[in-house]
């Protein structure tokens, strides 16, 4: 796991822990299942407050990304979690709707949107 | 939750200074910042806490224990850290170890030697030779050794380089790794526990301005910018530390009463040092007008 | 008790590292001239004693050892009490040593083995070691003394603040002139009555009687002045 925190940035340092640990945990350098570090252990490693990386476990836990076992830690959650995979469906939903919108600014048409995301799919 | 540390209503006037029904508690397991101006009233509190000034009323609960009839017991798990160094600086560190030692019934001696080369702190040089930073470990050291549940730093920071900073974070970092421990730290520097800190008490004028966690501080006020004519009517009185210059205004502002300005005004979040800024001016302001309407 | 131990201890260590090398260059010093030319000069160890207490006063100030004191877990009377019984300790304790080597002086007669025997100086020398008594009684008032200024000085310098030290000697010096001058003034001309104070009894009632009597009111006044500055002291604001 790697964590970069900037101390300029806008976001606050959870939300920017947040990030970077759903981006982790969704491309998999995270494996399912793995044991993260306890709230303490990364609020020392991180030299910030313990409060903030108990915001990040609670919001992570509460979106499906990590659970917590009473007693042992949290965990990455299971890669076929209902939840996450939700998760994952709507925020395709809202990419898809943003893209068509876009595209629909531009002056394209339906097909012509479709095409691109066609050529999107065989090019990835 | 269990406090560590507990203020009641601390009031203590002497001279043309006071403090004023200060009231704060710390949660185990959590590090506050202590800030304020010089002269706010930081120093006294915590020489209240260590019974070294007494206090007209109120009550000061460490562990749970009363600060003037425990004290003792206190202080024997209590380490604290001055911006000057208060041990015999003629002496080298195995002696101030021979010295301190006794005094305390849970002193480690391979702890305190631990914590030493860790520090890197040299053993036969005279500790008054030592930088600011050194002195500063070693007085660390020293409340290590007698295993401490609460650290309080009274302004360790001032004078302190940036690394020598950084290193004091990172031991503090290690230190609250334990849940059972506290941390209060008091600093007008706010830089260093704008990231560390799991709660903030701002004093101002003997008075806590704010107390609680750092973020619904940083998350509860912004600073505010622009035009004065792009003020909406009323929202004036609302403004903190309200400031007019020749192309615009400054102001700290609680980010509940942002809904409803108009776009052209822009807002940022505030930091720390940002809202100390905005409360001293504040404070000037109030006093200005108070001279007008006499 | 524990605790004043403690801070005897912690005393010690503060002024040992430079007073220990000093007073053994002392004790040398004295020792060879109090067994070799002159009980008397053992005497002199009563300002070895003062290389224990100066640098600690010093070291206290500028070591801001106001601030350790709040936060030791011992109440600050103790602190007090331990600083008067340490000073007792260094003053009666070379006092002892000084009078041990004194009364050993003329037995081992070493000046004996000094060249030009016969000589008008080594007679001299020779008659110091006749009367030991003396020279004891002499080394007991010194320290006596100098002890109670000592004390008096630490008790004035805890309430007064070290830095109006000239101020406290000049004003004590002034009150205690007049005190006396006042006195003897009054019963020279017998408006009070005269009052005996056992000057002679003293001097003819032997070295132990001497130690033992000015040990007693040194450590009275240890006692006293000590008492007096912990109940100031604590009642301040460290």
């Amino acid at each position: 796991m790697k964590i970069i925190i900037k101390n300029k940035s806008e976001l606050p340092i959870y939300e920017q822990i947040e990030q970077q640990m759903k981006a982790q945990i969704l491309d998999g350098t995270i494996a399912e299942e793995e044991q993260l570090p306890s709230i303490r252990q990364l609020a020392r490693d991180l030299k910030i407050s313990v409060i903030t990386t108990t915001r990040v476990y609670n919001d992570l836990a509460n979106e499906g990304f990590i659970i917590s076992v009473a007693g042992k830690g949290y965990f990455v959650a299971p890669r076929n979690n209902e939840l996450l995979r939700e998760r994952m469906l709507c925020e395709m939903e809202t990419a898809l709707e943003q893209a068509v919108r876009s595209g629909r600014d531009a002056g394209l048409s339906d097909d012509e949107i479709i095409a691109a995301l066609r050529s999107f799919m065989e090019g990835s | 939750m269990e406090n560590i540390l507990e203020i009641k209503n601390l009031n203590k006037s002497y001279g043309d200074f006071a403090l004023k029904d200060v009231s704060f508690s710390l949660p185990k397991g959590y590090i506050m910042g202590f800030v304020g101006e010089n002269g706010s009233g930081k120093t006294t509190t915590i020489r209240s806490i260590l019974n070294m000034a007494k206090f007209d009323s109120g009550e000061i609960r460490v562990f749970g224990l009363d600060s003037v009839t425990d004290t003792i017991a206190i202080k024997e798990r209590l380490g604290v850290v001055f911006d000057s160094l208060y041990l015999a600086e003629h002496l080298n560190v195995k002696q101030i170890e021979r010295q301190i030692k006794p005094f305390y019934k849970d002193w480690q001696t391979e702890e305190f030697f631990r914590s030493i080369e860790e520090f890197d702190l040299p053993t036969d040089k005279k500790v008054g030779d030592f930088s600011k930073g050194m002195k500063m470990k070693l007085m660390i050291a020293v409340a290590l050794s007698h295993k401490a549940e609460l650290i309080i730093l009274d302004e360790p920071t001032s004078g302190l380089d940036p690394v020598a900073r950084d290193e004091l974070l990172d031991i503090l970092a290690e230190y609250i790794e334990d849940e059972n421990r506290g941390v209060l730290f008091s600093t007008h520097i706010t830089a260093d526990v704008e990231r560390i800190a799991d709660y903030v008490t701002i004093l101002h004028s003997g008075k806590v301005w704010f107390t609680g966690e750092l973020n619904t501080l940083s998350e509860g006020y912004a600073v505010l910018k622009g035009a004065e004519e792009d003020l909406p009517a009323g929202i004036k009185d609302k403004l903190i530390g309200f400031h007019a210059y020749r192309n615009g205004f400054e102001a700290l502002i609680k980010t509940d009463d942002l809904a409803g300005l108009p776009d052209s005004l822009e807002y940022e979040k505030a930091s720390i040092d940002e809202i100390l800024v905005y409360i001293a001016k504040e404070d000037k302001h109030e006093r200005h007008s108070k001279g007008h309407v006499v | 008790m524990k605790d004043i131990l403690k801070v005897m201890w912690f005393d010690f260590l503060t002024s040992a590292n430079l007073a220990v090398p000093a007073m053994l260059v002392f004790l040398l010093v004295c020792g060879v001239g109090a067994l070799f030319f002159s009980p008397l000069m053992a005497g002199f160890l009563a300002f070895g004693s003062m290389l224990f207490v100066i640098p600690l006063q010093s070291a206290a100030e500028r070591s801001g050892f106001h601030k350790l004191y709040g936060l030791l877990p011992v109440k600050r009377k103790q602190i007090t009490r331990g600083r008067f019984a340490f000073m007792f300790a260094a003053f009666f304790g070379t006092e002892l040593i000084g009078i041990l080597i004194a009364r050993i002086a003329p037995f081992l007669a070493l000046y004996r083995l000094l060249p030009n025997q016969g000589s008008p100086n080594l007679v001299l020398i020779a008659k110091t070691f006749e009367d030991v008594q003396t020279s004891v009684m002499a080394i007991i008032l010194m320290h006596f003394l100098m002890s109670l200024v000592f004390i008096y000085m630490e008790m004035m310098g805890q309430i007064f603040g070290r830095e109006n030290e000239m101020k406290i000697i000049m004003i004590s010096l002034t009150v205690l002139t007049v005190v006396l001058i006042t006195f003897f003034t009054l019963s020279d001309h017998e408006i009070i009555p005269r009052i005996n104070f056992g000057f002679d009894e003293f001097q003819n009632a032997g070295n132990l009687f001497q130690l033992v009597s000015t040990g007693l009111i040194f450590l009275v006044l240890t006692i006293v002045f000590g008492e007096i500055t912990a109940h100031v002291v604590s009642r301040r604001e460290l």
